[in-house]
């Protein structure tokens, strides 16, 4: 038993007629069966006969007769788009910019939900993450002794993978190579994912210490053309690595990037303690769930399991969970630390909510100017009833019409999106092609929103265009009109609706726009509580030699006189607080959880931070170097303590007895503006290595210092690299998505504007020429041009205030709920929204106040002299 | 009867005449494929004409069971009525009239047309 391919089966259902349609389905898929059963190529080849055979009557009974009444349609439609240009052009125009949005938004959700689909095991993989109870916040990062746990207590699950990702240098025969993508993973990592390992043996090539499997362009990189398998690398300067392998560079649809892969158990050699200590939280651990399993009591031992190793204390504040693989990337954005890139989904259903308002103020503008020619078409709509068309025909010859626009404006938005493709990939950072053939939703997709969007815009016309008695149209030309409601005052019917809807719209983008703007304003400006400005940071590598490398580079270049100070911490902002410790005062129990950052003597002086209280480190007091802190003020307030200078206070997991406060330090945005200020507690513990160097300089020719630093550098630290960055630089580019953002929503205002007015510009044109007449007549008469512009646009004004009520509440709360992303918040007050409508009214008035203007100061004499 | 039977109502109508209870549309293809030794017959040019038929009352058609050899669909059997009885005999007797009289035209004899 053969069933009939699928294609093949729709396009019998289609040709054959209604009645016998299932019947015959099941006759070809009984020939075809046993034609199937003896020869397949014979049997295809049948069906294939049969279907061309069975197409060609068709199309020829359908479509030959169909054709020349549609001749005719196609050929009156031509004549009217090419007679009203101002029409069909700012038709056009609107249709092409929404359909071009839409269908970048579309290829582009599209791209986001490929990624990772190319691992097998998609729909069963998961991995750890940890909410902290009290902030709500996700990381994805666990304990790596997790792991040999997890394999005891959770027998029903198979595989496991554990990874953590690294920074360093690699050499080679004397080339060093920065890399910033290392990935630490285990053996399964080739049994759960399905990267392809060209080179090498999956079960073994990540067995062991110190194995490492290098991607394509990596290999590349380091041997050039020859195989290097079995070759030696050496990490950091202080572990030699063993090609095991080489491996095909990661899909671009991948939410793990790397270039290097370097067996876990390196980690032990790395760092030794990493693989043992419970407080070591920087391993991610990926797995695969039998399909059948109750997740939430997964997720309930992953908790009994943390509370049996570290306690009350800790497991009270955090609760386990576990994500599913294709939400790892679509849906993890607000994970703030992650090795897997993620997507952004929140923009993503805003986005598409805007490029189709601008698809649909295109609609508005097709139905609007189509109903306000009604009298231009009227004419032929009598003819054509007086010579027996019915109403079925004449509305079928309108949509029919419609389509034509819509077909038009998809060729042309095709050709439109060839074109900025490339800058919208370099834009988006992705590699989206337009290939109309092989992605086969794209085309259906085209093809329903042709048909969607056809009847969106034409239904209406087409009826209200239908609607004429012959009679009524054909016994006097010039009064050809509908009836309308009432001739005097603002009526609210149909095409006002229409406009209205879009002046909200527009309102609303104008609001939004303003905003983002003020609040990306906010970014730039406000005072972070420490000065950012000519602060260079530069890479110490961790090794034993660490300090005095730092002494030596320290003391070499102080004596140059642009460098104002020098300092090292373990923390430079903008980063993420690595080490947390929970703090209580002597004698309370209550406990808060502080961000804990090692700096030396320097640091807070350096970054001109404010010491509210006390005093800051001495390198005087040699006792600074143990247990004693400076906290910040929301330490403090969290804390709530009074006079805190000289008390105690006890940390778990953090210092080794109480340690004594001698000062409070203001509150500074260590990371972006996006989190408020923690808690956070400064300390000097010497042993700590301080991996960041920071160098004060005045504001001189950077590059010549760059160049002098890296010179010292070069000769301080021969075999490591010269790694740098700006700190104002970095924290600007904290905020690269909001500006992304902001760029985006400006675009979509401007097309949006552009747009609504080209439809609101012609709209105004008809109603004006219609009205010449009643101009010329009114000024006979004696009415100021004031009067006449008044009259002509006051409807538009009058619906501008309307539109303005009913945006602002929408627009105040989705502004609400953006801001919300962020700790620190511009206001949106009303000031806000009142300049957004005064902008939409601005424009209006130039839009139909210049159509008005016009006719208001033609000569009466011009207008009348034909009546 | 207004109108004449064509040539391909005739054979779809004694096909289904010789199938009795069988005739649904796989073995008329079949039958009409093995008598008339051509293979350029389809099936949507039997579904046609027998709509046709079944339009003028000549056929009348009613469905079988589903069954799964088909994909679950099931079959339409087709039987003559008897007006198309009827219509059949009428062009059996005026073939006979025709034909009466005149040999056949071609002979089995090499060469001599």
């Amino acid at each position: 038993m053969k069933n009939l391919p699928k294609s093949a089966e729709l396009i019998l259902r289609i040709v054959l007629p209604g009645k016998v349609s299932s019947t015959a389905v099941g006759d070809y898929e009984e020939l075809y069966s046993s034609l199937h059963s003896k020869n397949r190529t014979r049997a295809l080849l049948w069906l294939l006969g049969q279907i061309i055979k069975s197409v060609i009557p068709y199309t020829i009974s359908n479509f030959y007769w169909r054709f020349t009444m549609l001749r005719n349609d196609l050929k009156i439609a031509l004549r009217n788009i090419l007679k009203r240009k101002l029409f069909s052009i700012i038709n056009i125009t609107g249709l092409t910019a929404g359909i071009t949005c839409c269908l970048l938004i579309f290829l582009y959700i599209q791209d986001e939900l490929k990624f990772d689909r190319f691992n097998s095991n998609y729909d069963i993989l998961y991995r750890i993450v940890r909410e902290n109870i009290e902030s709500g916040d996700r990381d994805p990062r666990v304990p790596a002794v997790m792991l040999p746990n997890l394999k005891v207590d959770f027998p029903e699950i198979d595989s496991f993978s554990i990874m953590t990702p690294r920074a360093g240098t690699v050499s080679y025969r004397g080339n060093i190579f920065n890399e910033d993508n290392i990935l630490l993973a285990d053996d399964s990592f080739f049994k759960i994912f399905d990267f392809n390992l060209l080179n090498g043996d999956p079960e073994t090539a990540l067995t062991g210490p110190a194995r490492v499997v290098l991607t394509e362009s990596t290999a590349r990189k380091y041997f050039g053309d020859s195989d290097p398998t079995g070759e030696i690398i050496k990490y950091d300067n202080r572990i030699d690595l063993t090609v095991s392998g080489i491996l095909e560079d990661p899909p671009v649809h991948s939410h793990l990037d790397f270039d290097l892969l370097v067996s876990f158990a390196t980690l032990e050699n790395i760092n030794s303690t990493a693989l043992n200590r419970w407080t070591w939280q920087g391993a991610y651990i990926y797995f695969i769930l039998p399909e059948n399993i109750d997740t939430g009591s997964i997720e309930r031992r992953l908790d009994a399991l943390i509370l049996k190793h570290r306690g009350d204390e800790y497991a009270s504040r955090v609760r386990h969970h576990i994500q599913h693989f294709p939400d790892i990337y679509l849906n993890s954005s607000d994970m703030q630390v992650d090795i897997a890139r993620h997507g952004n989904g929140d923009y993503i259903f805003g986005f598409s909510a805007v490029a189709i308002m601008v698809l649909a103020i295109a609609c508005f503008n097709y139905m609007n100017l189509s109903t306000a020619k009604s009298s231009l078409r009227a004419g032929e709509v009598g003819l054509k009833k007086v010579f027996g068309a019915r109403r079925k025909n004449l509305v079928k010859q309108f949509i029919f019409e419609s389509f034509l626009f819509v077909a038009v404006s998809v060729i042309i938005s095709l050709g439109v999106i060839i074109l900025v493709l490339p800058s919208f990939n370099s834009f988006t950072g992705k590699m989206i092609i337009l290939d109309l053939f092989y992605n086969l939703h794209l085309s259906l997709g085209i093809a329903g929103g042709m048909v969607i969007v056809t009847l969106l815009a034409g239904c209406y016309p087409a009826f209200y265009l239908t609607k004429f008695k012959p009679v009524d149209v054909l016994r006097s030309r010039s009064s050809v009109t509908l009836k309308t409601k009432s001739a005097g005052g603002i009526r609210i019917g149909f095409r006002q609706v229409l406009v209205l809807l879009q002046f909200t719209i527009s309102i609303g983008l104008i609001t939004g726009t303003s905003l983002v703007s003020r609040q990306l304003d906010l970014f730039r400006n406000k005072q972070l509580g420490f000065d950012k400005e000519n602060m260079i940071v530069i890479e110490n590598p961790y090794n034993s030699g660490m300090e005095t490398r730092f002494h030596r580079f320290k003391s070499e270049i102080e004596q140059n006189a642009s460098i104002l100070g020098v300092s090292a911490a373990f923390n430079i902002p903008p980063h993420h607080i690595n080490n947390w410790c929970a703090l209580s005062t002597d004698g309370d129990d209550d406990r808060i959880t502080t961000g804990l950052v090692y700096v030396d003597q320097y640091f807070l002086d350096l970054l001109d931070v404010d010491i509210i209280e006390g005093r800051n480190f001495s390198e005087i007091v040699s006792s600074d170097t143990t247990n004693v802190v400076i906290l910040n003020r929301s330490a403090i307030d969290a804390l709530n303590i009074d006079s805190p200078i000289g008390k105690f206070i006890n940390g778990v997991w953090c210092f080794d007895g109480p340690s004594e406060i001698i000062g409070v330090a203001d509150d500074m945005n260590y990371f972006s503006l996006h989190s408020d200020v923690p808690p956070m507690v400064f300390c000097v513990q010497s042993y700590v290595n301080k991996n960041n160097i920071v160098i004060k300089t005045d504001q001189g020719d950077m590059s010549e210092i760059l160049g002098y630093l890296e010179t010292k550098w070069k000769e301080t630290a021969p075999e490591w690299p010269f790694k740098y960055y700006f700190i104002d630089q970095k924290f600007d580019s904290l905020y690269q998505s909001e500006i992304k953002m902001g760029k985006i929503v400006e675009l979509f205002t401007f097309l949006v504007i552009f747009i609504a007015y080209l439809g609101l510009f012609g709209l105004a044109s008809f109603i004006v020429d219609r009205k010449t007449k009643e101009v010329g007549v009114r000024k006979v008469l004696g009415a100021s041009v004031s009067k006449l512009v008044t009259l002509l646009s006051g409807e538009f004004i009058f619906l501008i205030v309307i539109s303005s009520l009913i945006a602002w509440p929408v627009t105040y709360y989705a502004i609400k709920l953006w801001l919300s992303n962020f700790a620190f918040q511009v206001d949106a007050d009303i000031s806000l929204f009142i300049m957004s409508s005064m902008i939409a009214l601005l424009i209006t008035i130039i839009t139909v106040g210049y159509r008005s203007l016009r006719a208001a100061l033609s000569n009466p004499a011009d207008v009348l002299k034909h009546e | 009867m207004k109108e004449l039977l064509t040539r391909t109502d005739e054979l779809l109508l004694l096909t289904i005449y010789r199938l009795k209870e069988d005739a649904y549309t796989v073995p008329i293809l079949e039958h009409l494929e093995e008598v008339s030794s051509r293979k350029n017959w389809t099936l949507a040019g039997i579904y046609i004409p027998l709509l046709k038929l079944e339009k003028n009352g000549i056929v009348e058609s009613y469905l079988g069971e589903p069954t799964s050899q088909r994909g679950g669909r099931s079959k339409r059997y087709y039987k003559i009525t008897n007006k198309g009885l009827r219509a059949l005999q009428e062009v059996k007797e005026l073939q006979k009239t025709m034909w009466d009289g005149i040999p056949d035209m071609i002979y089995s004899d090499e060469g001599d047309l």
